[in-house]
C-alpha cells in the first residue's frame, strides 16, 4: 500500500513538473505598426493627356514635353513640399467596350508653369511616391506623358481612361 | 521505513522529470526585431506591405529546441490609432506572413495570420516569422501619427 502511495506520489511529481515547463515555455513579443498620414494637398487637373488621332498598328508616343502632355498643379506655400501618388490606367476603353493598351509613363515637374529645366520621374502606379517642393511660388506643376499600342485591328473609335493624382503634404 | 526509504519516491521522480527538461532544450523565445513601418502615406490611398518586404515588414526571431514544432498565434489590431482617437483601419490576408526557418525573405512560407500555425526551427532551434498588412486610411483620414501593437505568442505544439 506505501509502495502503491509512493508510486503515486512519483506521477503526480512528474505531472506536475512537465504542466510548469509546458507553462513556462509559453512567450510572447510585441512589436509596433506605424503610419504617419500626410496632409491632403490641393491638386488639379488642368490639361488632359490628349493622343489625338492613331492608327491601327502604329504606337504613338507622347511626352511630357509634348502640347498633349497631361498637366497638374499643386497648391503649395512656400517651402511646403508634396508627396505624389498616381493611380494610372493600363488601358483606354473605347467603343463597344474595346481597349487600348497605355504605358510606358513620363513626367516632369516644376516650380513653374514649363517644362524648361523640369525635373524627370516616372509615374507609376505601384504607389511609388515623388516629392516636389514650392521653390518659393504658390504652385508646383506636374506634367505626364505616356505610349499607347493600338492593335492591327483597333477598333475606330474615341478611347478615356483616367489618371488619378493624389498629393499629401511632406513633413507633417 | 527509513528516511532514505521514505524519500525515494520524490528522488526517483526528479530524475526522471530532469531528463524530460533536457530534452525540451532550450526554452521558447521570441524577439521583436523589427516594427511594421507604413512610413508616410496618403489619405485615401491604400498600401500593402508583403511579408517578403525586408526593410517596411514586422519582424520576429524565434529560438527554441532543435527541430522543435511550435505553434505561432498572432494577436492582431482591426485599426491603428492616433494619439486623439482617430481609427485607421488595418487588414491581414492569407499571405500577410511569412515564415522562414533561416530568416531569409527569399524562402518565406507565407501564411494567414489570423490562424495559429505550427511551425518546426530549423537544425539550430531558430525561426523567423514575417508579418505585412493592409492598411486603408479613408479620403478624408485625419493627419498624424498612427499606431498598433502586434503580438505573437509561441506555445509548443501538441500541448
Amino acid at each position: 500500500m506505501r509502495r502503491a502511495l509512493g508510486y503515486a506520489a512519483m506521477v503526480l511529481a512528474l505531472t506536475a513538473v512537465r504542466a510548469r515547463a509546458a507553462a513556462a515555455q509559453a512567450r510572447s513579443a510585441t512589436v509596433s505598426v506605424t503610419a504617419n498620414v500626410g496632409k491632403r494637398a490641393l491638386v488639379f487637373g488642368d490639361a488632359d493627356l490628349a493622343f489625338g488621332n492613331v492608327f491601327p498598328g502604329v504606337a504613338k508616343t507622347v511626352a511630357p514635353t509634348d502640347a498633349g502632355a497631361g498637366r497638374f498643379h499643386v497648391r503649395l506655400r512656400p517651402g511646403d513640399h508634396v508627396t505624389l501618388v498616381f493611380d494610372l490606367p493600363t488601358q483606354l476603353v473605347g467603343p463597344g467596350g474595346a481597349t487600348l493598351p497605355i504605358g510606358s509613363w513620363t513626367g516632369l515637374w516644376n516650380t513653374t508653369n514649363s517644362t524648361a529645366g523640369a525635373a524627370a520621374f516616372t509615374p507609376s502606379s505601384s504607389a511609388t511616391t515623388i516629392q516636389i517642393g514650392s521653390g518659393g511660388g504658390a504652385a508646383s506643376y506636374v506634367f505626364v506623358g505616356a505610349r499607347v499600342s493600338p492593335a492591327a485591328t483597333q477598333p475606330a473609335g474615341a478611347y478615356t481612361a483616367t489618371i488619378t493624382l493624389t498629393g499629401a503634404y511632406a513633413g507633417f | 521505513m527509513s528516511p532514505i526509504h521514505r524519500s525515494l519516491p520524490l528522488f526517483v521522480a526528479l530524475a526522471l522529470a530532469a531528463p524530460s527538461a533536457g530534452a525540451q532544450g532550450r526554452p521558447l523565445r521570441v524577439t521583436g526585431q523589427h516594427d511594421l513601418t507604413f512610413g508616410s502615406i496618403l489619405p485615401g490611398v491604400a498600401v500593402t506591405i508583403r511579408p517578403t518586404d525586408a526593410s517596411r515588414s514586422a519582424q520576429l526571431q524565434i529560438a527554441g529546441p532543435k527541430l522543435a514544432q511550435v505553434v505561432l498565434t498572432f494577436s492582431l489590431p482591426p485599426s491603428m490609432t492616433s494619439p486623439s482617437g482617430d481609427a485607421m483601419p488595418l487588414t491581414f490576408g492569407p499571405t500577410s506572413a511569412g515564415y522562414s526557418p533561416t530568416g531569409s525573405v527569399a524562402d518565406e512560407t507565407l501564411f494567414d495570420p489570423s490562424t495559429p500555425i505550427t511551425v518546426t526551427l530549423d537544425g539550430n532551434g531558430r525561426g523567423v516569422v514575417f508579418l505585412g498588412a493592409t492598411l486603408r486610411p479613408s479620403g478624408g483620414q485625419r493627419a498624424g501619427n498612427y499606431s498598433a501593437s502586434l503580438t505573437l505568442t509561441l506555445s509548443p505544439s501538441g500541448l
